[in-house]
């Protein structure tokens, strides 16, 4: 057997954007990050809130929004704290403080195993996640219908170690305002996990319930499929070949192919699950509908599993090189 | 008979040793003069020059001094005629171990007990006995505890240990004396000049040297875990085992004792009056907020090094082998009065050791009782804890500040700009922080001295205080009802993302007495 290495494609013969012109810092083919990361430039905050002013509340959309700003405030929040004094009642304005509190506060722990965050960190860490319940309860004042406050809430929830009946309550106050909602599904993921307040059965039970209660065209597919790779997959890697041709596997990604075809044009918390279902259908050597998912994809790599490689754009290109070679050897199958 | 055949033992090491220091300058002397009537020349000189060496390293060992001079002996005679019961009560113990009690006492600061014997003729005369008793074991023990301590101590004495001391001491300190001189060293660390050729016999003395004390140290080892028997058949077995266990637990607290309470004063030139310094030992050591510490001392006690040369086994061993003698039916006493109770008018005697103790220390010190070190100490920490922060505003405003004008400037949203001029934290360069991130540690480091200035002005204006605390080294910060949580929250909103100045504002305002 060859290896990838000596074997080239031209990537534009299949349809594909080149190689070298591959995004590592965008998800997908949305404009809104970009228009985004322009108006926090120019610290716009009438730019921001005008432009997220015209989105559905309960959007995937707005919430991605919200999350970038957030991440954005983490670094220098003078212009969110100009907002905030000019709208002190937006509760957009509130999500994204709260968002951006959260944001900082992991900055301040970093993502180090706890036994290696100094005490330091940890002061601050906490100082400043304390603070988020108080914003979100001013958020959800000014806006009871608005579920981004309650969505950041989830976040700091999990910081803040919550009880498991707590963290439940809150879950139905986000579902009741944003059902099935992409963002709340991934945070809670994270909560349930073993490893945070959760455990093995009680994350499983989380992930089976939340894709049998949603629709298709969610995307919360992708939560099973992280669940295998992150969380059930061999450790020995020898294993692991057989691991992802299983039935397991292959159920998960039929059931993800399936979510994300019935997903709406230009869902922006799709193209998650797309990478994931590109990446795994091609471990699986399922590389035809592998390439079917890179095609939908484009130009983006800037989402898990890429971005937990040195170089995401590269394994994008060799994951995708491989496939069509696989899938040329194979006689276009 | 046995005390005849340990004289002869000490005794051989030491004829042992002597004859050594002879043969060694007796063959450098014959080198001499073989050298001279060869006509060696120069390397006579050199040979010379190793016999004068030689001879003054063996000058060193013999005329070591061991004996101990009147005015060298520690701690604080006490007489019959002032310290009745406590004499009566030695009396009476030694007469009940059938051995002859001592003619002085002495109180020593130390955690120790000890006796010794100023005997005659290399000690097969027996001479005047003292006995040293460390105060702080008699403000730490309940009496049952104490007396299995002295009980130990006496088992020396009917054991005619005690006798065999000076000479014992003599053995091992002409040894050490002659290795340290060979090796060119002196008692007190410096380095003294290596005699030529000193290697030579270097190797004779080491050799000898480890002889001598590991079998005069091991005879020490034998003769404590006798004294321990006896302590255990005179004081009770589980008395005797709890003492010795305690021991090292008094020991670590006197030690934190003097170096966080009675020393914390001395930079700001202030010593506890004479009576408080030793007496406070005791309050400490019984205050119930420290219990749970000496607990955690007590179940895990502190792993213990051992060595050949170690004059007493290892506390565990000595536990251990008490434990293992059969039970006698006397439990273990509990709480009750410490031994302390055996000293009449205890300020007299401790003030006076204390004294003693402290020595030049106390020059130029004002005498501070507990409570007025405690509000010195704090008001003094808060300053320093505060300092940074006090001084930032103060190049800001251009004028002394006080914890309004840091207010005011937040309220002008000069946060940022307070906060940037903090170092940045050894994690915080670690972790590269930047901006919001980097003024996140900025506001941790903060915190503290925000605290200690408020605690400083509020000190300062009467409205709070510190109190002594033998459970805390500095002392609790007591307040007007309710203003340490109004402090707390008022500082949180001073911090938080949005700060808030209102609350710290509202509770810095004077009111008037409740």
């Amino acid at each position: 057997m060859t290896t990838s290495a000596t074997r080239t494609i031209d990537p534009g013969a299949y349809g594909f954007v080149p190689a070298a012109q591959i995004r590592a810092n965008r998800a997908g083919p949305s404009p809104d990050p970009d228009a985004i990361d322009r108006l926090v430039e120019e610290r716009d905050w009438a730019g921001i809130s005008a432009f997220l002013a015209p989105m559905p509340p309960a959007s995937e959309r707005r919430f991605a929004a919200i999350g970038q700003l957030g991440n954005a405030a983490a670094n220098e929040d003078g212009w969110l704290q100009q907002w905030i004094r000019a709208e002190p009642r937006s509760s957009t304005a509130l999500a994204v403080l709260a968002e951006s509190m959260v944001r900082l506060a992991w900055n301040i722990r970093t993502g180090q195993r706890a036994e290696n965050v100094a005490p330091e960190q940890w002061t601050g860490f906490f100082r400043v996640l304390r603070e988020v319940p108080e914003i979100c309860a001013r958020g959800s004042a000014a806006d009871p219908a608005d579920s981004a406050p309650f969505l950041a809430l989830l976040n700091a929830a999990r910081g803040l170690q919550w009880s498991n009946d707590r963290y439940r309550a809150l879950c139905a106050e986000v579902d009741a305002r944003a059902p099935h909602s992409f963002t709340a599904g991934i945070r809670s993921y994270h909560y349930w996990l073993p490893r945070w307040y959760g455990s093995v059965e009680l994350h499983a039970a989380y992930v089976a319930d939340t894709i049998a209660a949603a629709p298709l065209g969610t995307g919360l597919t992708i939560l099973r499929i992280q669940a295998l790779h992150d969380e059930l997959r061999p450790s020995d890697t020898a294993a692991r070949p057989a691991f992802y041709c299983s039935d397991a596997v292959n159920q998960a990604l039929d059931h993800g192919i399936a979510d994300a075809a019935a997903a709406e044009p230009g869902a922006v918390k799709v193209v998650y699950l797309r990478h994931w279902l590109a990446y795994l259908l091609r471990l699986a050597g399922r590389n035809a509908e592998a390439l079917s998912q890179f095609s939908a994809l484009g130009g983006y790599c800037g989402a898990e599993p890429w971005d937990r490689f040195k170089n995401p754009a590269a394994k994008f290109d060799e994951m995708r090189t491989q496939a069509v070679l696989a899938w040329e050897d194979a006689g276009r199958r | 008979m046995r005390t005849i055949l340990r004289a002869l033992h000490v005794i051989g090491l030491l004829l042992g040793f002597y004859l050594i220091c002879a043969v060694i300058i007796g063959a450098f002397i014959v080198a001499d003069v073989f050298a001279v009537e060869l006509g060696a020349g120069r390397s006579a000189i050199f040979l010379f020059a190793g016999t004068v060496g030689a001879i003054v390293v063996v000058l060193r060992g013999v005329f070591v001094s061991t004996r101990i001079k009147r005015k060298d002996l520690p701690g604080l005679p006490v007489s019959h005629a002032d310290q009745p019961v406590l004499w009566a009560h030695v009396t009476e113990m030694a007469r009940a171990a059938g051995t002859r009690p001592p003619s002085e006492i002495r109180l020593i600061p130390n955690v120790n007990a000890a006796v010794m014997e100023h005997t005659h003729l290399l000690g097969l005369v027996p001479g005047k006995r003292r006995m040293l008793i460390g105060v702080p074991l008699m403000l730490a023990l309940p009496v049952p505890l104490f007396d299995a301590v002295l009980a130990h101590e006496l088992g020396h004495y009917s054991g005619r240990d005690a006798r065999f001391g000076p000479l014992t001491a003599r053995a091992r300190e002409g040894v050490i004396a002659a290795l340290m001189a060979v090796r060119g060293s002196s008692k007190k660390g410096k380095k003294r000049y290596r005699w030529p050729g000193s290697d030579v016999y270097a190797a004779v003395f080491a050799a000898y040297a480890n002889l001598v004390l590991s079998s005069t140290f091991a005879a020490s080892r034998r003769q404590e875990l006798a004294a321990d028997r006896f302590a255990a058949s005179f004081a009770g077995r589980d008395n005797a085992a709890a003492a010795l266990s305690e021991l090292p637990v008094v020991d670590a607290s006197y030690d934190f004792y003097l170096d966080r309470y009675v020393s914390a004063g001395l930079p700001l030139g202030l010593l506890p009056p004479p009576a408080d310094i030793l007496g406070g030992f005791g309050s400490m050591f019984h205050d119930a907020g420290r219990a749970e510490e000496l607990g955690a001392l007590r179940s895990a006690p502190r792993e213990e090094q051992t060595h050949k040369w170690d004059s007493h086994p290892p506390v565990s061993e000595r536990v251990a082998a008490i434990l293992a003698l059969p039970a006698d039916g006397r439990s273990r006493a509990g709480g009750g009065t410490t031994a302390i109770s055996l000293l009449m008018n205890p300020q007299v005697p401790l003030a006076a050791l204390a004294v003693k103790m402290v020595g030049d220390k106390a020059t130029g010190k004002r005498a501070a009782d507990w409570q007025a070190q405690s509000a010195a100490l704090g008001l003094a920490a808060a300053q320093k804890q505060s300092a940074f922060l006090a001084d930032v505003v103060r190049l800001m405003i251009g004028r002394p500040s006080r914890v309004v004008d840091l207010l005011d400037l937040i309220d002008a949203g000069r946060m940022n700009e307070i906060l940037d001029q903090f170092p940045r934290s050894e994690v915080a360069r670690k972790i590269n922080a930047t901006g919001r991130t980097a003024r996140e540690f900025a506001k941790t480091s903060a915190t503290p001295m925000l605290r200690s200035w408020l605690v400083l002005e509020l000190v300062t204006s009467g409205r709070a205080w510190f109190r002594h605390s033998w459970s805390t080294v500095s002392g609790e910060l007591v307040a007007e009802p309710g203003l340490i949580q109004e402090l707390q929250a008022g500082m949180d909103a001073v911090l938080a993302s949005v700060p808030n100045t209102m609350k710290l504002r509202a509770a810095l305002e004077t009111r008037k007495p409740v």
